[in-house]
């Protein structure tokens, strides 16, 4: 029997009546759930922890910095450049969604528009190809 | 004593004059026979011999006489054959020089006799209008014949004006007929010679050929009158340059001209201001240095490449940077001056945009704020509504699970009203901008019926679909046609009864695609046709059957259609149901195929994925 290992997921959201709902899907999903409200807290915890699976990013964040510089850092880590993340975030302004994605994060959300289950059916999609791509690979 | 001359002229009497030399000789001779005879009678006596000796000497005597005579009058009458010869040389000679004189002076001469209008005219006269000596021209009639008509008058005028003794000499311009047909212009000078009476009796002068000088004064007039006109039309363009220069000195746009290579060559006063910079500064001074430093490399390749090709190149994208590190972003126009094909210079047109961005900026800011605080309520309200709706929090029983159902549905349609706001007051605020990408419309109102799959299916709605087999892609902005195409083919759905149907038809027509969304549905009444594109209009018929709409779709729809270049309209009732009870909408939209659209500014934003992995 393959042991399938659980992933785990690094929550950037500074709404507490939100994070709290998702934090909950996610562990009902099977997910090891780290969750942080500002840039360093977050790089922090994944330091803590070595890597997570998947990153779930909001644009607004508590402090100064915000979702981009997140992903600026992040992309800018040797190890942790290739996590994928997902940008969830109300916030509009198709300058943000640009930037975003020329950065190379793996998907964005405009969050009233989605369901939760449907962001977390997303995610899992996401993860289940790439590990197909890293059992194949092993081969 | 004699000079050489006067001992020339001696000897030439003496041996060479035929009259003294005959004379001379003749009295020589008639002494010599008188001798001879006196000696045949007297020579045998003594007697004899004194009356030889006597008239030897007296023979000698006359010789001697003779001699001395000439000698004394030698000089007077070498003088007076002199003075004669010297006279007739002298005559000979002046009427040489004369005849040279008038000659080169291209002077003809004439004499004409009044009384009885005879008249002469000299070879060199009938020479200048082409007639030889044989030609007989001996009229004064045949002179004013010749006489060009217009100038007729004129030459009458000067004559008579002399005549009346009013001007010292007489003279003349005008034209005169040559032998061949042509005519040559003349200038004539003459003096008159009067009777007792003070009458003119005979007058006589000198023409000159002055046709080459008339050529000349001609030319020259025409020449005089060019000048004048060249000079005019400097002078007005000095004026109209004068005009130009003062208004691009007291423009408020800073106006630059440059060479080819990009050095600046000239720059106005607003120029200065702008830049920070002295005009002493930045002329000499390469363009994009100012520019370089802080604008995207991107944008500083494209203007290169732009006008290597010779067009014009317009951004406001461009961020330079002041003399005190300051930066300032423009909306530059860069055009090339060509003359014969060749660019001579650039001229740049700048405007300081600076705080409009910075307006734009605020405003893109405070969109996106309101945007996020107004949604953060409103996905905690879904999700939990979600979550409870899911069983997550325990199962839930009918009424309990209906009522969770309101409070989503609600929720969702609160969403939907934010969004749709959003994009409003983006239309209204004017930042709502266009990202144009080359795309397939098909594969978009594919992927926008995708979506509303679930709709589709709720509702029963049949779909129909016309496309082309071949089509071209269309320079548009994706996110937001889609938006278009959610709002028609939603709207079609939502209005029309269950089992109805709803087509979608595209075209190519010229230099456009033509699209359609039609429907068998409630149809939009005649009398409120009118409003169906303004800010929450709905239809009353459709308010009756729904109550959920925004009212906002239609007009954003426009807004985004007419942005794109293109155009919205629609018809109801369709053709052919005008005596159904669901009379049915058809919308139509044309899309250009090269968009001309603006390039920088913000977009709306449609709710759904990027890059729909699922696809």
């Amino acid at each position: 029997m393959k042991e399938v290992k659980q992933k785990s997921i690094l929550i950037m959201e500074d709404d507490q009546s939100l994070l709290d709902a998702i934090e909950h899907q996610f562990t009902m999903s099977g997910f090891n759930v780290f969750a942080a409200k500002d840039v360093e807290e977050g790089l922090s915890k994944i330091e803590a922890v070595g890597t997570v699976d998947i990153i779930w990013l909001d644009h607004y964040l508590l402090g100064k910095k915000n979702g981009l510089d997140f992903v600026i850092r992040m992309k800018n880590h040797e190890e942790w450049k290739n996590i994928p993340i997902f940008v969830v975030s109300n916030s509009s302004g198709s300058q943000n969604i640009q930037s975003y994605m020329r950065l190379g994060v793996t998907q964005y959300y405009t969050k009233a528009d989605y369901d939760l289950g449907q962001i977390i059916s997303d995610i899992n999609y996401t993860l289940e190809n790439e590990v197909g791509e890293e059992n194949n690979k092993d081969k | 004593m004699m000079n050489d001359k006067q001992k020339e002229k001696y000897v030439f009497l003496l041996v060479k004059h035929p009259l003294y030399g005959r004379v001379l000789s003749w009295s020589v001779l008639i002494i010599f026979i008188i001798f001879l005879i006196i000696s045949i009678y007297a020579v045998h006596d003594a007697f004899g011999v004194m009356i030889t000796i006597l008239f030897t000497g007296i023979a000698l005597f006359i010789i001697t006489v003779v001699f001395l005579l000439l000698y004394a009058f030698i000089e007077k009458l070498t003088k007076k054959t002199q003075n004669a010869e010297d006279i007739i040389d002298l005559l000979k000679e002046s009427k040489e020089r004369y005849a040279l004189a008038v000659s080169g002076a291209s002077e003809g001469l004439w004499d004409f006799n009044l009384k009885t209008d005879k008249a002469y005219f000299s070879e060199f006269w009938k020479s200048l209008l082409g007639y030889t000596d044989e030609d007989i021209i001996d009229t004064v009639d045949f002179w004013r014949d010749n006489i060009h008509k217009d100038d007729k008058e004129g030459v009458q005028q000067s004559f008579k004006n002399y005549i009346e003794k009013q001007t010292p000499y007489y003279s003349a311009e005008y034209r005169i007929k040559t032998k061949s047909g042509t005519y040559k212009w003349f200038f004539d000078k003459g003096r008159a010679i009067w009777d007792e009476n003070n009458k003119a009796v005979r007058i006589a002068g000198s023409s000159r050929d002055i046709s080459n000088i008339k050529k000349v004064e001609e030319v020259l007039k025409s020449k005089t009158e060019e000048l004048e006109n060249a000079r005019q039309k400097i002078e007005n363009e000095v004026n109209n340059t004068r005009k130009f220069k003062q208004a691009v000195e007291s423009s408020s746009d800073a106006i630059s001209i440059m060479t080819p290579a990009g050095s600046i060559i000239y720059a106005n006063p607003a120029w200065e201001k702008l830049s920070g910079y002295s005009y002493e500064n930045v002329r000499g001074g390469q363009f994009a240095d100012w520019y370089e430093k802080d604008t995207d490399p991107d944008i500083i390749k494209d203007m290169w490449a732009t006008l290597k090709l010779g067009k014009p190149f317009t951004s406001d994208d461009l961020i330079g940077r002041r003399k005190d590190g300051t930066t300032y972003q423009v909306e530059i126009s860069l055009f090339p001056i060509l003359r014969n094909g060749k660019r001579i210079f650039y001229t740049a047109i700048q405007q300081d945009i600076t705080k409009r961005k910075e307006i734009d900026k605020a405003k893109t800011e405070f969109v996106s704020l309101a945007s996020h605080q107004l949604r953060t309520p409103l996905s905690a309200v879904r999700w939990y509504a979600e979550m409870l709706l899911s069983g997550d929090a325990g199962n839930l029983d009918d009424k309990q699970n209906k009522y969770l159902s309101e409070i989503y549905s609600a929720n969702k349609r609160m969403i939907e009203l934010v969004g749709s706001l959003l994009n409003v007051s983006r239309i209204d605020l004017g930042t709502f901008g266009i990202n144009p990408k080359e795309t397939d419309l098909r594969k978009l109102f594919d992927s926008t019926l995708s979506e509303l799959e679930p709709l589709i299916k709720e509702r029963g709605i049949t779909i129909k679909k016309e496309y082309p087999e071949k089509m071209p892609n269309v320079f548009i902005d994706p996110l937001l046609i889609r938006n278009v195409f959610q709002n028609l083919i939603g709207n079609s759905i939502k209005y029309t009864p269950e089992g109805g149907e709803v087509e979608i038809n595209l075209k190519e027509e010229d230099t456009f695609i033509r699209f359609s969304v039609s429907d068998t549905g409630y149809g939009i009444p005649e009398y409120q046709q009118d409003k169906i594109f303004t800010k929450l209009f709905r239809a009353d018929n459709v308010r009756e059957h729904d109550t959920s709409g925004t009212g906002l779709g239609l007009y954003i729809v426009k807004a985004i259609m007419e942005k794109s270049g293109g155009k919205i309209w629609f018809e109801s009732p369709v053709k052919g149901r005008e005596n159904e009870e669901n009379k049915g909408t058809i919308f139509y939209g044309i899309i250009p195929i090269k968009a001309g659209v603006q390039k920088s500014g913000l977009e709306l934003v449609g709710a759904q994925h990027i890059n729909n992995m699922k696809e």
